[in-house]
C-alpha cells in the first residue's frame, strides 16, 4: 500500500508460454484417430490465455484448444488427432499461441507414424516327429522279411 | 460543484512572519512543513505535522531549527519494488550544516543527510526520482548553479551538472517530459549586468552519465536549445511548473515579478501578469489565490482565462498551495488552516495505491473511504511528490489518458520500459 499522486510501476511482460511436455511420437494405421496430450506453463507475471495448436505436415491447424493459465500455473490439454491416409512418417508441430499478447510463445515438433495393419501370417506347419518312428518301425519289419527271404534262399 | 473543504486547523508552534511551506504531503495524515521567517534573519523551522483526521487534531515535531532558510523540495519515492523515503531539500545554515548551504536529507532519519557545502551553489529546489538509474536529481533555488545528482541508497552525492551561461548566482531547474527527456530552466538571479532567462532539453541518462565529471549541461550531446531571452532575470527562484500542456516560469523584467507561460509547441514565451502564484491543478488548468479578494482561482490552460472562482473568507494574509492542497496561515495568529480542494463539495481526492495486487483507486482523504472520479493518467521517467515544488510532466509524446474510477482499478501497462512513473491526476473541472 502506498499514497502519492505518482507511483513507479513496475514493467510487466505478461503471460508468457511454454510447452513442457509433449509426446516425441505418435503412431497408428491410416485414418486412426489418437489423443495427444500437452502440457503449458505460464512463465509471465500476469494470467492468461494459451491457444495449444496442432499443425500437420502441411502446416494445417488440425487440432486446437484454448485455456486461462494462471501466472506461474500450468495446464495440460488433451487433443484428438486423425493420423493422415498414408503410410509414411510425417513431423507435425505445436504451438502455444500467446492470446494476450498475439505471440506464438512456443514450438515443439513430434513424429507421426503412419503404416498399415500387420496381415496375420500362416502358422507354420510343425514337422511330424512322430512319423519318423512309424517310418523307422515299417523300414525294420521291410528289411526283415528280406532277410528273411535271404535266409530262405 | 468544485469547492475548497478544510482537513485540519492548528496554532503553529512557532511565531514567525512568514507563510507555511509545503513540503510534502507524505500520507494523507502528514505532513511536512516550514514555519518560515521572511529574509535572512533567524530563525526558520522544519516541522513534521501528524494529523488526526477523525479528532481534526494535529501533532507537531520540530526537526530543524536553521539560521536561514527552510526545505522546499520534498520528495517521495513510492514504487513497487521500492523502498518508500520521504525526501527534502533546500539551502540552510547553520543546522545541520554550518555555514555550508544546500542539504538534502532523509525526513523519516534525519541522522541521513548530505551538505553541499559549495557555499551559495548548493541550494535544492525541485526533486526528482529516477526510478532507472535509481538517482535524484535536483535543481538549485534561491542561488545555484547546478543539477545535483543523489544516490538515495548511499545517500551520497555522485556528481552534478552546470550551465555554461550561469556562472554565478542563478538557477538550473530540471523539469519532467512524458519520455527520457527533460527540460532545463536556467537562468540568472541578479539584476544587475545582463539579464537571462532560458529553455533547453537534453536527456536524462546523459546528465546521470556525466555527473561525475560535473560538465555543462548544455554542453551534453543530447542538450537541444529551445528559448533563450534577455528580457527577464530569475531573481530568486525560477519556479518552473507544467500542467501537462504548458509550462509556467517566473521572471523579473528589472521591475516586477511576472508569471510567463512557455508553450513548446511554439517555442513562444508569454507574459501573463504580476499574479506570479500559479500551480498546476489538473492537465491544462492552473491553481492560483487571490489574497486580497479571499478567493481561490482555476485558470485555463492559457493561464488568463478565468474558469472559476471560490471565495474562502479563511485566506488571510498567506496562502501555499500543491497542487490541489493549501495551507493557509495567518501570521498575526500563527493559525494555520490545510485544506483541500473537492470535485463536488463533498470529498478531496486522494490516491492509494495497492502494488502487491497491481491496483489503484481514489479515496476521500477526509473518511477513507473509495470515491468515484475521472483522473488523467500521465506518464513520465522522473517522479514528483506532493509538494509545493512539483507539477505534472510536460505531455510531448500524447502519453496522456482518462478513466473513471469507481474502486480499486489496475494499475496500466506502462509505454515503455523507462517511462513507467505514473501519474493519477483528479479532475476537478
Amino acid at each position: 500500500m502506498g499514497e502519492n499522486i505518482s507511483a513507479v510501476v513496475e514493467e510487466t511482460t505478461g503471460p508468457s508460454f511454454s510447452i513442457t511436455d509433449y509426446p516425441s511420437s505418435v503412431s497408428g494405421t491410416p485414418n486412426s484417430t489418437k489423443t495427444v496430450n500437452i502440457t503449458v506453463a505460464n512463465n509471465g507475471d500476469t494470467d492468461g490465455d494459451c491457444t495449444v495448436r496442432i499443425k500437420d505436415h502441411n502446416g494445417t491447424v488440425v487440432a486446437e484448444d484454448t485455456k486461462t493459465i494462471t501466472a506461474g500455473g500450468s495446464e495440460t490439454y488433451s487433443l484428438s488427432i486423425t493420423l493422415p491416409s498414408e503410410t509414411g512418417t510425417y513431423t507435425w508441430t505445436i504451438e502455444a499461441y500467446n492470446v494476450t499478447n498475439d505471440t506464438v510463445d512456443d514450438t515443439k515438433s513430434f513424429t507421426v507414424e503412419v503404416s498399415e495393419a500387420p496381415t496375420p501370417t500362416a502358422k507354420k506347419r510343425e514337422f511330424p516327429w512322430w512319423i519318423i518312428p512309424l517310418l523307422l518301425g515299417l523300414g525294420y519289419i521291410a528289411f526283415s522279411g528280406y532277410k528273411e527271404e535271404e535266409y530262405k534262399e | 460543484m468544485v469547492s475548497v473543504l478544510e482537513i485540519v486547523r492548528w496554532t503553529r508552534a512557532q511565531s514567525v512572519d512568514a507563510g507555511t511551506p509545503m513540503l510534502l504531503l507524505a500520507r494523507r495524515d502528514r505532513l511536512f512543513v516550514g514555519y518560515t521567517k521572511s529574509g535572512e534573519t533567524c530563525c526558520d523551522y522544519n516541522y513534521r505535522i501528524d494529523i488526526d483526521l477523525v479528532n481534526k487534531t494535529v501533532t507537531e515535531t520540530q526537526l530543524w531549527e536553521t539560521t536561514d532558510g527552510t526545505f522546499r523540495a520534498g520528495l517521495k519515492i513510492l514504487g513497487k519494488n521500492l523502498a518508500t523515503r520521504h525526501l527534502g531539500g533546500y539551502g540552510t545554515i547553520d543546522e545541520p550544516c554550518g555555514a555550508a548551504k544546500g542539504v538534502f536529507v532523509d525526513f523519516e532519519d534525519t541522522s541521513k543527510y548530505i551538505c553541499f557545502d559549495d557555499n551559495f551553489t548548493g541550494n535544492v529546489h525541485v526533486s526528482l526520482y529516477d526510478p532507472v538509474s535509481n538517482r535524484i536529481i535536483t535543481g538549485t533555488g534561491a542561488g545555484g548553479n547546478k543539477i545535483h545528482v543523489i544516490d538515495p541508497d548511499s545517500f551520497t552525492r555522485v556528481g552534478y551538472v552546470l550551465h555554461s551561461k550561469v556562472s554565478e548566482r542563478g538557477n538550473v531547474v530540471p523539469l519532467p517530459r512524458d519520455d527520457e527527456k527533460v527540460f532545463i530552466i536556467y537562468g540568472l538571479n541578479s539584476a544587475t549586468g545582463t539579464k537571462l532567462l532560458g529553455i533547453g532539453l537534453v536527456d536524462i541518462q546523459d546528465i546521470i552519465d556525466n555527473a561525475p565529471d560535473h560538465p555543462n549541461v548544455d554542453e551534453l550531446g543530447s542538450w537541444q536549445q529551445l528559448y533563450e531571452t534577455t528580457n527577464y532575470y530569475t531573481k530568486t527562484r525560477t519556479n518552473p511548473y507544467s500542467n501537462g500542456s504548458k509550462i509556467l516560469l517566473h521572471g523579473n523584467d528589472g521591475t516586477s515579478n511576472k508569471a510567463l507561460l512557455y508553450d513548446p509547441v511554439n517555442n513562444t514565451l508569454t507574459e501573463l501578469d504580476t499574479n506570479v502564484y500559479r500551480r498546476p491543478l489538473q492537465y491544462q488548468k492552473w491553481l492560483t489565490v487571490d489574497i486580497s479578494n479571499q478567493q481561490f482561482i482555476i485558470y485555463d490552460d492559457d493561464g488568463i482565462t478565468q474558469v472559476t472562482t471560490i471565495s474562502d473568507s479563511d485566506i488571510s494574509d498567506k496562502v501555499n498551495l500543491g497542487f490541489w492542497f493549501a495551507l493557509l496561515t495567518n501570521t498575526s495568529t500563527q493559525e494555520v488552516i490545510f485544506k483541500g480542494l473537492s470535485p463536488d463539495g463533498n470529498v478531496i481526492p486522494w490516491i492509494e495505491w495497492d502494488f502487491e495486487n497491481n491496483k489503484f483507486r481514489v479515496i476521500d482523504l477526509l473518511t477513507g473511504n473509495p470515491i468515484s472520479i475521472d483522473v488523467w493518467l500521465m506518464w513520465s521517467r522522473l517522479q514528483y511528490g506532493i509538494s509545493e515544488e512539483s507539477g505534472f510532466p510536460y505531455i510531448a509524446n500524447n502519453r496522456i489518458s482518462t478513466m473513471t474510477i469507481n474502486d480499486w482499478t489496475d494499475i496500466p501497462t506502462p509505454p515503455t520500459s523507462n517511462v513507467r512513473v505514473l501519474y493519477v491526476i483528479p479532475k476537478f473541472i
